[in-house]
């Protein structure tokens, strides 16, 4: 089942006044359940795709249909809502919030939709536990490894339950072996809970897990 | 004797001064004293211009009798003078006149009523100046969190949500900031209030204006309450400008930002 078509995608920035076109017309379809590694160079637009998919940045031309739905011509509350209920994310950088706990941090999300207090604990914790993390629950990012911290950014994305996880580098940052782990993990929710991964990545350990690959070069897909 | 009448006249403890005064019916009314006291208050110029005489002396030298032809009554606070008047007033027949300062000393008023103009344009100045102070350092702690404030949207949280986050960050710290700095302010004060602050050095200054060398400054229960809610009230008003700034960074950029 298709979850997320584009048609044409373009994006063009501006750098001092030179047009840079980051990428020239995407024709893209993801199912349900894929697990989706779009791979390729630095500055071949990988990052500027996934933050398009996520609807964290608008396209200059193309449409981004979700669910048949399209999301360019979204107001901006709309896609606040719509990342919240239907996407998570996982960053190269974990961006965890420094002043929060591992747990606090999961149930922030959860703290946006309005799930009460008690129900958010008892979800974050399940999760946690599941996710072999539970140990962490009180630990602040600054007491936490980089492993660590991601794992948490997973239950974090995956909390709420979304469509998509779009991972953006999530393994850059992290030794082969905590980066087989966390794949492990995303492999398993996966296949359990039937999320559709999308992840952006150059890692050869990711790009082997991938069900599907995409190589992107220069703004167009290279590869299917 | 004021003791700059007295320097001015030359004149100690001890020595003779004749005292000439315009009696009621126009004649000249004199007599000697001897000056049995010098005294110094804040005011120079009150120091350069009375000597005190016991009344019957007085009363001989203006050859009046018995009779008193003004009283002058010290209130304790000047804003009820006017009331204090009055109420002497209605007990009085038509042959007294009372007056306050404010119907006798116009002048005074004026400069009083200017005065608490100028402290009004003075407050209005320190708190622009302060809401700038917040705007500022509400602007700094925006822009340091950018890339935070990157993450929140990226996962969902709505524009409104994040403006609201501001605002109340701003908040707490008007109300903590303002709570410490009363305490604090209290703290010095209240010292200062019992010894006073001497400002000895100034003293020929401040008494040419009848202010004394040593001020107690006051904790005005009032003037307390309205800091109490007015700082964290300006706290909020200058976290709005910081609030929308926030909430208008795209979130692609905001996450790149570092």
């Amino acid at each position: 089942m298709e979850i997320i078509r584009t048609e044409k995608l373009e994006k063009t920035y501006s750098d001092n006044g030179v047009p840079v076109h980051a990428l020239k017309g995407i024709d893209l379809k993801v199912d349900k359940g894929e697990f989706l590694v779009i791979a390729g160079p630095s500055g071949s637009g990988k990052t500027t795709l996934l933050n398009l998919l996520g609807a964290l940045d608008k396209p200059s031309e193309g449409k981004i249909f979700f669910d048949n739905e399209d999301i360019t011509v979204k107001s901006r509350k709309e896609l606040s809502d719509f990342r919240l209920k239907k996407m998570g994310f996982v960053f190269q950088a974990y961006n965890l919030i420094p002043v929060l706990t591992a747990i606090e941090n999961i149930e922030f999300s959860m703290m946006l939709l309005g799930v009460p207090d008690a129900e958010r604990k008892e979800r974050a914790l399940k999760l946690m536990d599941e996710l072999g993390i539970k140990e962490l629950a009180d630990k602040r990012p600054n007491e936490m490894s980089g492993g660590q911290q991601q794992r948490v950014a997973v239950a974090r994305a995956i909390v709420n339950n979304p469509t998509v996880v779009l991972a953006d580098e999530p393994t850059a940052n992290l030794d082969s072996k905590t980066a087989s782990v966390l794949l492990d993990l995303m492999q398993k929710m996966n296949e359990e809970k039937n999320i559709t991964f999308i992840f952006s990545s150059h890692d050869k350990q990711v790009m082997e897990r991938a069900k599907r690959l995409l190589i992107l070069k220069d703004g167009v897909i290279e590869k299917k | 004797m004021g003791t700059q009448l007295a320097e001015k006249l030359s004149v100690g403890l001890g020595d003779k001064v004749v005292v000439m005064v315009n009696t009621p019916d126009g004649s000249i009314g004199s007599d000697v004293f001897r000056i049995v006291g010098l005294f110094k208050t804040v005011s120079s110029d009150y120091d350069k211009s009375y000597i005190y005489v016991n009344l019957p002396n007085a009363q001989r030298m203006m050859e009046i009798g018995d009779n008193i032809y003004e009283y002058a009554i010290v209130v304790n606070d000047y804003n009820n003078a006017n009331l204090v008047r009055d109420q002497i007033k209605a007990q009085l027949d038509d042959r007294y006149e009372v007056f306050s300062y404010v119907d006798l000393l116009p002048m005074l008023v004026m400069q009083v009523e200017m005065m608490d103009e100028f402290m009004g344009i003075f407050y209005f100045i320190i708190g622009l100046a302060m809401i700038f102070g917040i705007i500022n350092v509400m602007l700094m702690a925006v822009f340091e969190r950018i890339h935070e404030f990157g993450v929140l949207t990226s996962i969902g949280m709505r524009a409104k949500k994040l403006f609201a986050m501001v605002i109340t960050e701003a908040a707490a710290l008007g109300v903590l900031g303002t709570i410490i700095g009363v305490i604090l302010g209290a703290l010095i004060l209240w010292p200062l209030s019992i010894h006073g602050i001497n400002l000895v050095d100034f003293a020929s200054s401040l008494n040419s204006v009848g202010i004394g060398s040593i001020i107690y400054p006051e904790l005005i229960l009032t003037k307390v309450i309205a800091t109490l809610i007015l700082i964290p009230f300006m706290t909020i008003i200058g976290a709005i400008y910081p609030a929308y700034k926030a909430i208008k960074f795209e979130p692609v950029y905001a996450l790149r930002y570092v």
